[in-house]
């Protein structure tokens, strides 16, 4: 398109700006390095299990023969690959899956999360070589280069000039051209903190879609979900602040497909009536303009920017992101102790105003609900929604 | 190491190599500083013009910074042989980190002004230098003075060299509206330095 109005660039030159300060590069390094990063190999491991277990036990029970295509979508996608396993597929990645017993998928581009089962072959073929596993938490991204991660289990990677074995918290790169290799140069603690985000967002949905599944009381200090918080001893909340979790359910305001799937199960489960289904519904309808409102807040306060176009699980994700790690070893710690019974003053920074909002907009919503069908019947709804169980550094022994 | 053996050029002539973006993105520090090097005098230049005179020093280096943080959040996602250069992605970034600054500011009245962004320089000296200050502080004014999208639109064509199209991408505008609104920008600018004569 022309455009021939130009302003004479001498003149506009006259306008000068100074440089920016010569240190400003180092500050960035450090603030990028200071982004939230929490037992990146605890919450992988967590992942992989819960994603194992959501494959096999919650959405798909069966193998069966499969294909399809997958082009190009704009958001991230999760797919179930005949029984064989889970892949989540990032906005932009284009894959074509085919399993009969065996399974292979070609994975042309983009950033493909991969959980495997036990079973017969399973191989996901890219431009640079084929990466061959079995049973197993993988990550295949294709771009200029081919970048294989791996957090359980063990992966080949081969093509036509060689072939490695990577092992879990390993990753190797490949071309077409050449073969594939170790990575030796950023190591495995930055690719994981950096896969970090996208894990804890497929965290917090398996521990959504398991958390209906049993209240099975589990020792404190594992990964797997735990009990809610109402229902424990303060021995056991003591336990928990003096490792920095803060396990909190969420309520069902969060507004998605897959949270309507939660809500609908959970009303399963708990034997809800036609009018207590009427109540929920709702109370939801009510109560959820509020809590996205508030959650869109703090993601301005915390960016800057109008999160009005995210949906609430991305708005949560991008506070956490955002949010300076020593912030949030702190809330977490704080609100842990607090929970345990100890007085804590509380904080201005957002992500504890969020943790505390988040927290009580669980209690609210049980409430609200024991006001029209009883508090029994709102606390055995209350059981069946997802858990989330972050968890802070508690070693840095710095901070209050 | 291996994937180094590809050949590292730029896409685009200015724009950095895509090995080096790749690594950028998987989290190599050196490549996330090679990247955060290559480009931030530009992201630092659009952002002080675009907050003057509402942008102290320190919150342009943030907001520099902001924006940098918010690429490498996407940067795995980011396309090396889409459309979009990575410059104008920045830009686009940058753009939309400092409406969301400018926004931000009117709702808080009692903002800092730095005045040191719009006094006339001072001090004497050669009269060439001192047209030169003179017309630098007219056209700092007076793009002050511009609506936000109007200053943006107008930096980013007449400081960075991006196309219509790409400016109408930055700021989800029709190409049609860009124009018109860098013709108003144009306008009042050519308007301001009449001053001088």
């Amino acid at each position: 398109m022309s455009d021939d109005d130009r302003l004479d660039p001498q003149l506009l030159a006259r306008y000068e700006v100074p440089a920016p300060a010569p240190d400003l590069a180092d500050r960035f390094i450090a603030r990028l390095g200071d982004r939230p990063r929490r037992r990146p190999w605890v919450l992988i491991a967590a992942t992989c299990a819960l994603a194992a277990a959501v494959a096999l036990f919650v959405l798909w029970p069966a193998q069966r023969a499969s294909s399809g295509d997958l082009a190009a979508q704009a958001q991230r996608t999760t797919l179930e690959l005949g029984g064989r396993g889970v892949a989540v597929a990032e906005a932009g990645a284009r894959l074509h899956w085919q399993v009969k017993g065996d399974a292979r998928v070609d994975q042309s581009a983009g950033d493909v999360f991969y959980r495997v089962e036990h079973g017969g072959a399973f191989v996901v073929a890219t431009p640079a070589g084929d990466v061959t596993v079995t049973g197993t938490c993988f990550r295949v991204e294709v771009a200029l280069v081919v970048t294989v991660t791996v957090y359980e289990g063990t992966v080949d990677v081969a093509n036509a000039h060689g072939r490695v074995t990577l092992h879990a918290g390993e990753h190797a790169t490949a071309t077409r051209d050449t073969a594939p290799a170790h990575d030796q140069v950023s190591g495995v603690e930055a690719r994981l903190a950096e896969d970090h985000a996208r894990i804890t967002a497929l965290e917090a949905k398996l521990a959504q879609l398991s958390g209906g599944s049993g209240e099975t009381p589990t020792a404190i200090g594992s990964v797997q979900p735990t009990r809610r918080a109402f229902d424990m001893t303060q021995a056991e909340l003591a336990k928990l602040a003096s490792e920095c979790r803060l396990p909190f359910d969420v309520p069902p305001t969060a507004g998605s497909s897959l949270m309507d799937k939660i809500i609908e199960d959970g009303m399963k489960q708990a034997d809800f009536s036609d009018a207590e289904r009427a109540a929920v519904r709702r109370l939801i309808r009510e109560v959820q303009p509020l809590y996205v409102n508030e959650l869109l807040k703090f993601y301005a306060d915390i960016t800057g920017a109008d999160g009005s176009e995210l949906d609430p699980a991305t708005i949560v994700l991008e506070i956490e992101q955002k949010s300076p790690s020593s912030e949030i070893a702190i809330a977490y710690r704080k609100l842990a102790a607090e929970r345990a019974g100890q007085p804590i003053a509380a904080g201005d920074t957002v992500i504890e105003k969020y943790l505390r909002f988040a927290m009580r907009a669980s209690d609210d919503f049980e409430r609200k609900l024991a006001a029209e069908i009883g508090p029994a019947r709102a606390r055995a709804f209350r059981r069946t929604w997802g858990l989330v169980d972050w968890a802070a550094d508690c070693s840095q022994k710095d901070h209050p | 190491m291996l994937a180094m053996t590809v050949a590292a050029q730029p896409r685009t002539e200015g724009e950095l190599d895509e090995v080096t973006l790749a690594r950028a993105a998987r989290g190599d520090q050196a490549a996330a500083r090679a990247l955060f090097v290559h480009y931030h005098r530009q992201v630092h230049a659009f952002l002080w013009r675009m907050l003057a005179p509402h942008g102290p020093r320190a919150t342009v280096e943030d907001l520099t910074q902001d924006t940098f943080l918010r690429a490498f959040a996407a940067l795995p996602r980011f396309q090396p042989g889409g459309a979009a250069r990575v410059s104008s992605w920045l830009l686009t970034i940058a753009t939309r980190v400092a409406l969301n600054e400018l926004r931000r500011q009117k709702r808080k009245p009692d903002a800092q002004v730095d005045v040191e962004l719009i006094a006339l320089p001072g001090g004497s000296g050669p009269h060439e230098e001192a047209e030169r200050r003179a017309t630098g502080a007219i056209l700092a004014r007076a793009i002050a003075e511009l609506p936000a999208d109007g200053r943006a639109v107008l930096l980013l064509r007449e400081y960075h060299d991006r196309s219509l199209d790409e400016i109408a991408r930055a700021l989800e505008l029709p190409v049609g509206t860009v124009q018109s609104r860098l013709a108003r920008a144009r306008a009042a600018l050519r308007e301001a330095l009449k001053e001088l004569s």
